[in-house]
C-alpha cells in the first residue's frame, strides 16, 4: 500500500511531525537524589518543572534545622549553611545572595501550586556545596538515625509556613461485632431512601462582595489618557472585567455583588465614599480593579496592593490623644483589624492572576502582593485589595486586555480566588468549592 | 498525474502548511522577550574631590526599568549649609532628567518643578512643595505613584538622619486628590525595603 499510493513521499512530513512532537513534549518525571554531607545522607526528590529540575523548599528546610527563614510577603528564603554563610533566594529571582556576593545563576526559584521550588543546581552549588550527590534512594536505617533530617518539634517563631498541617485521623478501637438474631432482623423495618429537603448548594458561604471598577467614565482619572499611546480607556477594561466578575459571582445564590459606581447616580464617588458604601453594606470583601499606566511603555506590570499599617502615618495630635500610636476605633484605621485577611485575599488573587499572566507572557506579575497606603482601602471594615491589571501605556497590554476572551479569563481567575478565599475563611477546603457550587 | 498522486501531494502540502503554522505559533509562545537590562553595579561617576573643594556626595534614588526596586546613585553637588538646602540640591538633581542614568528611571512626572523645601526640626519632618504637574501628569498606575513617592521620600531622608517624615505638597497645600490611588495627604516615612544595594553599600549600612 505504501508503494501503491506513494505514501513514502510524505515521509519527510512524518519526520517533521515526530521532531515537533518531541520538541513539544513536556517531560514530567522526578528523580531521587541522595547527597552525603559529613557522612549524613540527604535524600531529596527533584521534580521537572518549567523545563528545569527543582527541589521543593519545604523538603529542603528539614536539613537546616533552625537555620532558615521565610518571608512570605516578599517570597524570600534565607538559609544559614553549616559554615555560617547566609544564602538568600527569592521567588522569581535568578540571583542568589551568598554571603555578600550576588551571583547570577540563570535559574530562578519559582512558586508552583502555592509551593516554593528551588532549582536543584542552586541547591547543589550554593546551599549544600560540600555534599556529594548521586542518584538513588537513601538507606532507611541511615535516615532514621540521622539527627539532621528530623524537623524540630516546635518551629521557631519567625517561620511562616504555607503548608497545610497534616491532620492524622484518630483511631478509635473497634467495638466487638455482635450479630443480631434472625427475629431481630425480621422485626427491623428496611430504611427507605428519602432525599434531603435542602440540596447541598446552600452549604456555600454567604457573602456580599463590593466591586470597585476603578476609573468610571466620569472621573477625572481619565485625564491620564493624554500619556497613553493607545485609544483604549482604563474604564473600558475595568468596567467589563467587573461586569464579567459579577456575573460569575452571581451564579451562586449565596453571593451578592454591589458596585461602587452604581451609587450617586453614576457621579464619581470619592475614595472615602466608596469605602463608606462598602462598610454600610456590611460587605465581606472589597475588590478594586484598576488599570493605569507606568512611566515606560516598554514593559507591563500587574500588581496587587493591600493596606499596611507600617506605611501609614497617624496624625501626631490624634496619636497623642488616642494614647498608643493610633487606634482601630478611628475610621481611617479601621482597616487595621483586617490586614492579615487582606494579605490572604491578595495572595490568592495573586496566585490565580500569576497563573494566567505567566501563560500569556504579555504582562509580568509582581513577585508578591505589595503593601501600600491606598485611599480607597483606608476606612474599610473588611478585607480589601486593589488590583492593577497591567500597564495601559504598553501597546500589547492595551490590546490584550481589551479582548473579550481575556477579560472573561481574568474575571474567572479573580472569581476563583474570591471563591477559594471565602471557602477557606468558613473552614471548607478550597477544593470543595467547585463541587458545592 | 492520477487522482491519488494528486491527493497525496495536495494533502502533503496541506500538512506541511499546518505544521509550519503550528511550529510558528509554538515558537511565538515559547519565545520570551529579552530581560530588561538591570545594571549589576551602579556606576558612580563622581569627580575626584580636589583641594578646597566645597562639593558633597549625596544619594539619589532611581527606579529600575522593571519597576521593581530603587537603585542608589551617588552624585557630587555643591555643599549646602542647611538640611533643607541639601534636600533641595538632591531633589533638583533628581528632577534633572538630563542626568538620569541609562537603564534607570527618575519616577517623577514630566514638567514637575520643585517649589520649596522647609525643614521643621520640632517634628523632624521636611515639607517639600512641587508644582501641580506632580499629580496631573502621573500616569495612573499605583506602582507609578509608589515609585514617585518613595523616590522623593527616600532621597530626602537620605540627606540627614534627623529626618523622620517627609510631607509632599503641591503648590504649598496638602494633596487631597480623589483621583490618586495612594494617600498622599499625610507624611511618609522613608521605606528602604525595595532598595537594591551594591555589596559596598550594604556593607556600609
Amino acid at each position: 500500500m505504501l508503494m501503491k499510493y506513494k505514501l513514502y513521499r510524505i515521509f519527510p512530513i512524518w519526520l517533521c511531525m515526530v521532531i515537533l512532537a518531541l520538541l513539544n513534549a513536556e517531560v514530567v518525571s522526578a528523580r531521587e537524589m541522595l547527597g552525603m554531607l559529613d557522612n549524613q545522607p540527604i535524600p531529596l526528590k527533584t521534580e521537572l518543572l518549567q523545563k528545569g529540575e527543582y527541589v521543593r523548599a519545604a523538603q529542603l528546610v528539614l536539613f537546616f534545622p533552625n537555620r532558615w527563614q521565610f518571608d512570605g510577603l516578599s517570597g524570600t528564603l534565607v538559609f544559614v549553611r553549616r559554615d555560617g554563610i547566609k544564602v538568600g533566594l527569592k521567588v522569581g529571582e535568578q540571583r542568589v545572595l551568598v554571603g555578600k556576593k550576588v551571583i547570577h545563576t540563570g535559574k530562578k526559584s519559582i512558586r508552583y501550586q502555592s509551593r516554593i521550588y528551588i532549582p536543584f543546581i542552586n541547591v547543589k552549588q550554593f546551599l549544600l556545596p560540600s555534599a556529594q550527590w548521586k542518584e538513588g534512594q537513601a538507606d532507611p536505617g541511615l535516615v532514621n538515625n540521622d539527627p539532621i533530617v528530623q524537623p524540630s518539634a516546635t518551629p521557631t517563631p519567625f517561620r511562616v509556613s504555607q503548608e497545610t498541617p497534616v491532620v492524622y485521623p484518630q483511631t478509635t478501637p473497634t467495638p466487638d461485632i455482635v450479630f443480631p438474631s434472625f427475629d431481630e432482623l425480621i422485626a427491623t423495618p428496611t430504611a427507605t431512601y428519602e432525599p434531603d429537603a435542602t440540596p447541598d448548594i446552600y452549604t456555600a458561604p454567604r457573602a456580599v462582595i463590593v466591586i470597585d471598577p476603578g476609573a468610571s467614565k466620569n472621573t477625572a482619572q481619565n485625564a491620564v489618557q493624554n500619556v497613553l499611546s493607545t485609544s483604549i480607556r482604563e474604564s473600558d477594561i475595568t468596567q467589563k472585567i467587573s461586569q464579567n466578575l459579577a456575573e460569575l459571582i452571581l451564579e451562586s445564590p449565596n453571593y451578592e455583588v454591589l458596585f461602587t459606581d452604581a451609587m450617586n447616580d453614576g457621579a464619581p464617588l470619592t475614595p472615602e465614599q466608596r469605602a463608606g458604601f462598602a462598610n454600610q453594606s456590611n460587605a465581606d470583601m472589597f475588590i478594586s480593579i484598576q488599570c493605569g499606566a507606568l512611566y515606560t511603555d516598554k514593559i507591563s506590570k500587574a500588581a496587587i496592593f493591600f493596606m499596611n499599617p507600617q506605611l501609614d502615618s497617624i496624625d501626631p495630635v490624634v496619636r497623642e490623644a488616642s494614647g498608643s500610636g493610633g487606634s482601630s476605633n478611628r475610621w481611617d484605621a479601621a482597616y487595621q483589624d483586617h490586614v492579615l485577611e487582606s494579605l490572604r485575599l491578595a495572595r490568592v488573587i495573586h496566585f490565580q492572576l500569576n497563573d494566567y499572566y505567566s501563560y500569556a507572557k504579555i504582562i509580568t506579575m509582581d513577585s508578591s502582593p505589595r503593601p501600600g497606603r491606598l485611599q480607597v482601602l483606608r476606612g474599610l471594615t473588611m478585607p480589601g485589595v486593589m488590583i492593577e491589571l497591567g500597564n495601559l501605556a504598553h501597546h500589547d497590554t492595551a490590546q490584550h486586555l481589551s479582548r473579550k476572551r481575556v477579560q472573561e479569563e481574568i474575571a474567572y481567575k479573580i472569581y476563583l480566588a474570591i471563591n477559594d478565599f471565602l471557602y477557606e475563611r468558613t473552614g471548607y477546603p478550597p477544593s470543595q468549592s467547585s463541587q458545592s457550587q | 498525474m492520477d487522482i491519488k498522486t494528486f491527493l497525496v501531494i495536495f494533502l502533503s502540502i496541506l500538512l506541511s502548511a499546518a505544521l509550519l503554522a503550528s511550529g510558528y505559533l509554538y515558537w511565538q509562545l515559547e519565545t520570551t522577550p529579552a530581560p530588561l537590562p538591570i545594571p549589576a553595579i551602579v556606576k558612580i561617576a563622581t569627580p575626584t574631590p580636589v583641594e578646597n573643594d566645597t562639593s558633597i556626595e549625596i544619594e539619589l534614588f532611581y527606579l529600575t526599568m522593571d519597576h521593581n526596586q530603587f537603585v542608589i546613585e551617588l552624585r557630587r553637588v555643591l555643599q549646602a549649609d542647611t538640611i533643607s538646602g541639601r534636600i533641595r540640591r538632591a531633589i533638583e538633581e533628581l528632577l534633572n532628567t538630563q542626568k538620569t542614568p541609562a537603564n534607570l528611571i527618575a519616577p517623577i512626572p514630566e514638567g514637575t518643578q520643585l517649589q520649596s523645601v522647609i525643614w521643621s526640626d520640632s517634628d523632624n519632618c521636611v515639607y517639600i512643595s512641587f508644582s501641580k504637574e506632580l499629580i496631573e501628569n502621573n500616569p495612573g498606575h499605583a506602582l507609578s505613584e509608589w515609585a514617585a513617592i518613595y523616590c522623593i521620600v527616600n532621597t530626602a531622608a537620605a540627606q540627614s538622619t534627623a529626618i523622620e517624615d517627609v510631607q509632599i505638597l503641591v503648590d504649598g497645600e496638602t494633596i487631597d486628590n480623589p483621583t490618586l490611588n495612594w494617600d498622599w495627604s499625610r507624611p511618609f516615612q522613608p521605606d528602604f525595603t525595595f532598595v537594591r544595594y551594591s555589596t559596598a553599600q550594604s556593607a556600609i549600612r
